[in-house]
């Protein structure tokens, strides 16, 4: 029996070297084929995460199992943000990471981070962003120890058939993990309910008597046990918030800052608190990364256009989905001084070829006096004019313009740049935008 | 049952009829309960709704239907005007057979049937969608977008003398090659396209509005002209949208 035992280990012993090597060898020849293709001008960094996908999906497994703890977030709204709040809190606490911070969420996505991360220094941390779709898929392979779920809402319903189904997806990942934490949204029903009856290790998270203000699809939740409920959120006149927390387990109270802009980022605030602290991190170290938090990529991110005179502050939110957008307007709501708007919406595949969801969002006019300029563009300028006309929504001056950089051009020079310009743009259009932003004016990261 | 941006159509009788001084109340009609406020309704849509949302709907209908089918069998036959939209549609016809090959019987208003997109049929109608009306619409084009498996076909030897609501210039419409969008039976106008489809086509909202007023009021009454730029330039930039 004795001598068995020490075959079993030996073996155990010898797979694990070879596999070692398998996957070192398999980096460093990513590396060099990656390398050599950038070299000769070719895209194609995506090859590696392509392959891997098709044809051997399982060494995503492989190399997971050499991260000490590993972080997924899933959810329609709020994945970018959660994750790259976490990272900040990841990096304030001086924890190895590796994430897929590109944003790149899909199965081919994830095994490209795994696969540039090479074999992790011990003690790393995996933290990904995962389409809901992908969940399962991803589950299967390796073994997580936090799942975030933040949100369930409508989105490009041609991709995904049907919110049910993505429910399904959630519950069967989850259940593919056993032993994983799950850190959910008790506010949204769908959310809440495909939780409450899974036998996992939980947290919720609430905003409380705040969460009436969001469209949740789904009847009222079940009340269940909140870990942490915002008591107070207060927008600041930079739309930055502050929160004020219970943590209903330690009953105490606590408050920090969080700069992602809007009432809706309380809730990735919370998720990214609940996550860090389920992953060890003392609470001072935590709120530390929270308030140094920027907002990401399109999601309220700043520019300052230094081209007009005075410079033009711009902020851009990438918007693609009703719940997404209203989340945004009613954050625009919340301002007290004239403003410019720029609606862009293409209907690329990326952005959803089927336009009809924007007239699922709440947008409810502005106070009057407020705005601006009001300008429409992208392939479909003409679906967002009417949608915005027959919301009655009524700017100073109206603009319709299918050509994003002619748009541009108009906000730049051609309105009074001492209002600040929002861009609520869909996913092409955004990339399109900000190529314009970069060629024909200078722009500069905003800074605090 | 109403998702997918079909609202916009409720939007667009209702402003299209206020810009006009017409008044408008607008009931939600949320179940076979609820269907007490029916009988004075003018104007009627029904959109469409994921698969289990309309599967329970067609439970409820099954449950109340004698009284549900009646109520509106009289309220077609008094040419009130329905727009039907995608699962509405389905919903009007005699059955709709799922994917396991179960019929499920719907309304029965209309001589169509569906088919769920299963083994004959497993490309789902989806994209931009042009078709040419009968109807006396200036221009004849309604444009649109589809997404649906379901594959609707006029029954065969009916007598109800339905008529396509358009013949496909581009797009799949009623299935997936058979060349014709939506029905006309009476006011009834069942369609998959969604858009929504109101917005960008105001000579098609118009002429629903016109028919209920015509209905309501037993005499032809002229719409006021509309500022309709806006609108015709959507109508436009649909038509040269790519496929």
């Amino acid at each position: 029996m004795i001598n068995d035992g020490c075959d079993d280990g030996f073996m155990v012993r010898l797979y694990n070297r070879c596999m070692y090597v398998l996957l070192k060898s398999i980096t460093v020849f990513v590396r060099v084929f990656v390398g050599l293709l950038r070299l000769f001008g070719f895209g194609g960094t995506a090859l590696p995460g392509l392959w891997v996908e098709r044809y051997a999906p399982w060494l995503i497994g492989e190399y997971a199992k050499y991260y000490d703890t590993i972080v997924l977030v899933t959810g329609t709204n709020g994945k970018t943000t959660v994750q790259l709040a976490l990272q900040r809190v990841l990096e304030e606490d001086r924890r190895r990471l590796v994430n897929n911070a590109s944003g790149s969420n899909i199965l081919r996505g994830i095994a490209s981070t795994v696969l540039a991360a090479g074999i992790p220094a011990s003690g790393s941390v995996l933290l990904c962003e995962v389409e809901e779709a992908t969940m399962p898929h991803l589950t299967r392979l390796l073994r997580a120890h936090i799942i975030v779920i933040t949100n369930l809402y409508r989105d490009q319903l041609d991709a995904y058939g049907e919110l049910h189904t993505t429910v399904k997806y959630l519950k069967d990942a989850c259940l593919e993990n056993p032993d994983a934490t799950i850190i959910f949204n008790a506010d949204d029903p769908l959310v809440s309910d495909a939780c409450t009856g899974l036998p996992h290790k939980k947290q919720s998270i609430s905003l409380g008597s705040y969460a009436s203000q969001f469209a949740y699809e789904g009847s009222v939740p079940q009340k269940t046990d909140v870990t942490y409920e915002a008591q107070r959120i207060v927008v600041q006149e930079d739309l930055a918030i502050h929160i004020e927390v219970r943590d209903n387990g330690a009953e105490r109270i606590f408050e920090f800052m969080f700069q992602p802009p809007g009432m809706y980022n309380a809730y990735n605030a919370l998720a990214a608190y609940a996550a860090s602290r389920a992953l060890q991190v003392e609470h001072d170290i935590v709120i530390k990364g929270l308030e140094a938090t920027r907002p990401p990529f399109g999601r309220g991110e700043r520019f300052t256009v230094t081209a007009s005179d005075p410079s033009l502050s711009l902020r851009m939110f990438l918007v693609k989905n009703p719940a997404g957008y209203g989340q945004v307007w009613s954050l625009l709501q919340t301002l007290t001084t004239p403003f410019s708007l720029v609606l862009a919406l293409n209907d690329r595949v990326a952005d959803g070829t089927d336009v009809s969801w924007i007239w699922d969002i709440r947008m409810p006019p502005f106070q009057s006096g407020l705005l601006q300029t009001i300008c429409c563009t992208g392939t479909r300028a003409h679906d967002m004019a009417l949608r915005v006309k027959y919301e009655g929504i009524e700017g100073t001056s109206f603009l319709v313009e299918p050509s994003l950089e002619k748009a541009l051009r108009h906000m730049v020079y051609h309105t009074n740049a001492h209002h600040p310009c929002f861009v609520l743009t869909t996913y092409t259009a955004m990339n399109e935008l900000r190529r314009h932003l970069n060629q024909f004016v200078a722009v500069l990261p905003y800074q605090t | 049952m109403n998702i997918y941006g079909d609202w916009g159509n409720i939007v667009a009788i209702t402003k299209r009829c206020q810009w006009r001084g017409i008044r408008v109340d607008y009931v939600p009609i949320h179940g076979a309960d609820d269907f007490s406020h029916v009988e004075s309704g003018d104007l009627f849509f029904w959109g469409g709704g994921q698969d289990a949302d309309q599967m329970s709907v067609f439970r409820i209908i099954e449950s109340a239907k004698n009284h549900f089918v009646q109520t509106i069998t009289r309220l077609v036959q008094q040419d009130k005007v329905f727009l039907l939209v995608c699962g509405g549609y389905q919903m009007f016809g005699r059955y709709f057979i799922d994917a396991q090959g179960n019929k499920i019987p719907g309304l029965g208003i209309l001589d169509i049937e569906t088919k769920a997109s299963g083994p004959g049929v497993t490309e789902r109608c989806i994209g931009n969608v042009i078709i040419k009306t009968e109807l006396e619409l200036e221009p004849q084009t309604i444009v649109g977008f589809e997404n649906h498996g379901g594959q609707t076909t006029f029954v065969a030897g009916s007598n109800q003398g339905l008529q396509p609501l358009g013949h496909v210039i581009r797009g799949h419409g009623n299935t997936l090659r058979g060349g014709v969008e939506g029905c006309v039976f009476r006011n009834v106008y069942g369609t998959y396209l969604h858009g929504p489809i109101l917005p960008k086509n105001p000579h098609f909202a118009d002429h629903l509005i016109a028919q209920a007023l015509r209905v309501k009021y037993q005499t032809n009454i002229e719409l006021a002209a509309l500022d309709d730029t806006l609108e015709w330039h959507a109508h436009t930039a649909a038509l040269k949208l790519a496929v």
